[in-house]
């Protein structure tokens, strides 16, 4: 599935994308420095809680559960009756005995990966991904890896569509899906041609173009749009940037 | 006598060398690659990911820096479908360095030496995917493969002996297949689109 952002005033839409990313990268530090459960449901409650007051709740909730249940689920049954560290038998099931131990390591990694996921949701569906390159290019990065990024999103669903319309025309030039694994392979390599084809055409056009624009040179760059970035959204910033390696040193002081 | 004229080796670590414009036009194309890889391996039932395919290809035809950027942002942007694999980026930087460093040494001129490849990068995706799996999620990945760590994790009791031997059995054929791919693709590119990495790395 292919999320794309949607323009909203909304909550965290407003907030500078860059002061975002390292709140995000933060959640990620704290999530990882500490093994605990109570921690991971409360940072992702609260994910949640501002993924409803930016109004991204409705696209949000569904992959959030895509991908946390069936994670969480092979986390727990797997952990609980196979961990090594396993010791206090909770309860026995079919003859497998659940372990307490691994029963809190599969809730410790379920819990970790449902505040990845919900931290990394809200950040993609409030944040314009043309903003984030702007504001990250005016602090240094590279506007190659700026265009490499932007492309690259746009990229993957034109060439999905372009992958049918190839399947389908090759089909009906007698292109013989087969049930045997050599047939289809050499079907496979029938559509991958065109399709590499066609998009080398257009890497060459694409390259003369930005030539042309003077992609290659250096210098400070000017945008179009610039992302917010009044004194509230560098505090924003600045608080991200410090919570990372406080949660270093929280977890080497805490042990 | 004449002058012997030794073969060009290619400066597989130069960075600005390889970071030309059309190097960076490429980068999209083979984050495509890796998302349409998978998208067409499912369509077409075959038993394998496909998901480092285009990492590969721009490996071979631009150099290892320009195919682990290609990796990196396949994996970051992955986190549309599946938060936890940004963490594989590590996986995919190693897999361009392996695959560009043998395009250098001549790798991909054949295509048993581009399978040849696609065992190296088996036995570097395995060694570093697999501590990562085990330490950051416990050895699962949320994929059908957890079962079998979970039967590796009931008879070894170690997390990650349980996630090397799931991937040695899910990695070798994939990546074997991803690399002679790569090897198909690239040598059918013409020479005029070749960035001057693949064209000494790819035979004519």
């Amino acid at each position: 599935m292919w999320l794309t952002y949607s323009a909203s005033e909304r909550g965290l839409n407003r907030l500078n994308p860059v002061a975002k990313l390292a709140w995000l990268v933060a959640t990620l530090t704290w999530t990882f420095a500490f093994e605990s459960i109570a921690l991971n449901l409360t940072v992702t409650g609260v994910m949640l809680a501002l993924a409803g007051l930016s109004a991204v709740w409705s696209r949000l909730w569904r992959l959030w559960l895509a991908v946390v249940v069936p994670f969480g689920v092979s986390a727990l049954i797997i952990h609980s009756l196979f961990n090594p560290a396993n010791v206090t038998v909770l309860f026995e099931v079919l003859g497998l005995e659940v372990g307490r131990e691994g029963a809190l390591a599969g809730g410790i990694f379920a819990s970790r990966v449902a505040v990845l996921s919900s931290s990394f949701l809200l950040f993609i569906l409030t944040t314009d991904p043309r903003l984030l390159m702007n504001a990250l290019v005016g602090r240094g990065f590279s506007p190659g890896a700026s265009y490499a990024v932007l492309a690259a999103l746009d990229l993957p669903p034109e060439l999905q569509r372009r992958t049918r319309s190839i399947w389908e025309a090759q089909q009906a030039r007698g292109l013989d899906l087969g049930t045997g694994i050599l047939q289809r392979g050499r079907s496979f390599v029938a559509i991958l041609g065109p399709l590499i084809g066609g998009a080398l055409v257009a890497t060459e056009t694409r390259t003369l173009a930005l030539e042309a624009r003077g992609f290659s040179r250096s210098g400070r760059r000017s945008f179009l749009r610039e992302s917010p970035n009044g004194p509230g959204h560098r505090l924003a910033l600045r608080v991200g940037l410090v919570a990372i390696p406080l949660a270093i040193a929280a977890r080497v002081l805490v042990g | 006598m004449a002058e012997q004229v030794q073969p060009r080796r290619l400066d597989w670590w130069s960075i600005s060398a390889q970071f030309t414009t059309r190097a960076w036009v490429l980068i999209p194309l083979g984050v495509g690659l890796n998302f349409v890889g998978d998208f067409i391996a499912k369509l077409f039932r075959l038993p394998v990911f496909l998901d480092v395919i285009g990492t590969i290809v721009i490996s071979v035809l631009a150099g290892p820096w320009v195919g682990a950027v290609t990796g990196t942002i396949s994996a970051v942007l992955n986190n549309l479908a599946n938060p936890p694999i940004w963490a594989y980026s590590l996986a995919q930087i190693a897999i361009a360095f392996v695959a560009g460093y043998m395009a250098s040494r001549g790798f991909f001129k054949t295509i048993w030496k581009a399978a040849i490849v696609g065992i190296a990068i088996t036995i570097v995706s395995i060694v570093i995917s697999a501590p990562i799996t085990a330490i950051l999620f416990g050895g699962l990945t949320g994929s059908p493969t957890d079962v079998l760590t979970g039967l590796f994790l009931a008879t070894t009791d170690n997390v990650v002996n349980s996630v090397i031997g799931t991937q040695a059995i899910v990695q070798p054929i994939d990546k074997i297949v991803s690399a002679v791919l790569a090897f198909l693709i690239g040598a059918s590119i013409p020479l005029r689109y070749r960035p001057p990495f693949g064209r000494e790395a790819l035979p004519d």
